[in-house]
């Protein structure tokens, strides 16, 4: 982390040095970054994503995987409950406002992410670490939607593995989630590697 | 701890701001903030502080004899007091939350970095710029790009006051 935290303020000093010609006299350069980091780490994503468009220096800085840690450790932490009959019913519970009371809130699925729509699978949730959910779908998708709760933004990504091995949570590691490459070497679009590992860093899917 | 400091006969400190104002407070007070505590630790009794204005750190001392004093029975008076203390100007704030930063008052920071955070979080862009003095370096271009990128987060109506 210290090591990541250093190498990223020399980015940022590196763009805090076109800032100090703009405006000399400004309030704003007393103000250390730190505490504008702290101040940044406190708001809530939507208000984030706004504030990236205020400078190039913020941008670089609500980027930064520092910041995603540091923002992630003041959230609270949530609860996610997928309904066995409906895939579709994903209820997350979250404690508000640091009272004892939880809220139930439901969080359902965009139809277009129903991946193969006339078999019977919905998508299935596997996996989730950092407020990041990995969903798979039917048995030949080669697609696994993501959903980052913190953005509320679905993406998809191409896997040339058909499935994980349903109700079997995936290998994970440092929050990774590793995938065993093997059938479907034929097709086309897949990589030409015969026994490969691939890796989806979980981590780096959350911005 | 506030106990066995009154009983012996009570240590002075003086502080002295960046425009050459001096303050005398009660050391029990002073050493709330980690920087004053690590000088007195090492003997000093006067303590310049070259980075905290006078304005600031009439503030800031209330503050920490306020908050010297607590006990279970003044918890509400204290919480009215933190309400009326953050209740000011953004520049206020940034300079009150810059002279904590330096004095480490942890407690302090922690609420004045909330306050500007709860104050900002429903301001719309422009009003955030404008509160932070920053000038927006984006092409019109470049800022179009990362509005389409997170639509969503620029929906609805914002707040565009700037207090």
């Amino acid at each position: 982390m210290a090591i990541e935290c250093f190498t990223w303020f020399k980015q940022l000093l590196l763009c805090s040095r076109h800032r100090d010609g703009d405006d000399e006299a400004n309030l704003f350069t007393r103000l250390p970054d730190c505490l504008l980091i702290d101040i940044l780490s406190r708001l809530p994503a939507d208000c984030l994503f706004r504030c990236r468009r205020d400078c190039r220096v913020w941008n670089t800085l609500i980027s930064s995987p520092y910041f995603s840690t540091l923002h992630l450790k003041r959230d609270r932490p949530v609860v996610i409950i997928q309904c066995q009959r409906c895939f579709t019913n994903l209820f997350v519970f979250r404690l508000k406002n640091n009272k004892e009371m939880m809220m139930f809130t439901e969080l359902l699925l965009e139809s277009e992410l129903m991946i193969n729509k006339v078999g019977k699978h919905d998508p299935h949730l596997r996996y989730s670490c950092d407020g990041v959910l990995l969903f798979s779908g039917s048995s030949r998708s080669y697609q696994y939607p993501i959903y980052t709760i913190r953005t509320q933004m679905w993406k998809k990504i191409h896997c040339p593995t058909p499935n994980l091995t349903p109700y079997v949570s995936p290998a994970i590691v440092n929050g990774a989630v590793h995938l065993l490459l093997g059938k479907d070497l034929e097709k086309p679009d897949t990589p030409p590697c015969a026994k490969g590992i691939m890796v989806l860093n979980m981590f780096m899917e959350r911005t | 701890m506030a106990s066995t400091t009154e009983t012996k006969q009570k240590k002075m400190l003086i502080l002295k701001s960046a425009d050459n104002d001096e303050f005398e407070i009660e050391e029990s007070v002073g050493v709330q903030s980690e920087t004053i505590k690590n000088l007195v630790e090492d003997g000093f009794t006067f303590v310049p502080l070259p980075n905290v204005y006078t304005k600031a750190l009439i503030k800031i001392i209330d503050y920490l004899k306020k908050h010297a004093n607590k006990t279970d029975s003044n918890d509400e008076e204290i919480k009215t007091f933190d309400k009326d203390f953050v209740n000011t100007t953004f520049d206020d704030l940034f300079e009150l939350v810059s002279a904590a930063n330096y004095l480490h008052i942890s407690c302090l920071m922690n609420m004045l970095c909330q306050t500007i955070a709860d104050r900002i979080k429903d301001k719309s862009p422009e009003a955030v710029r404008k509160i932070f003095h920053i000038n927006c370096d984006y092409t019109p271009e470049e800022e179009a790009k990362i509005r389409k990128a997170n639509a969503q987060a620029f929906e609805g109506q914002f707040d565009e006051s700037l207090d």
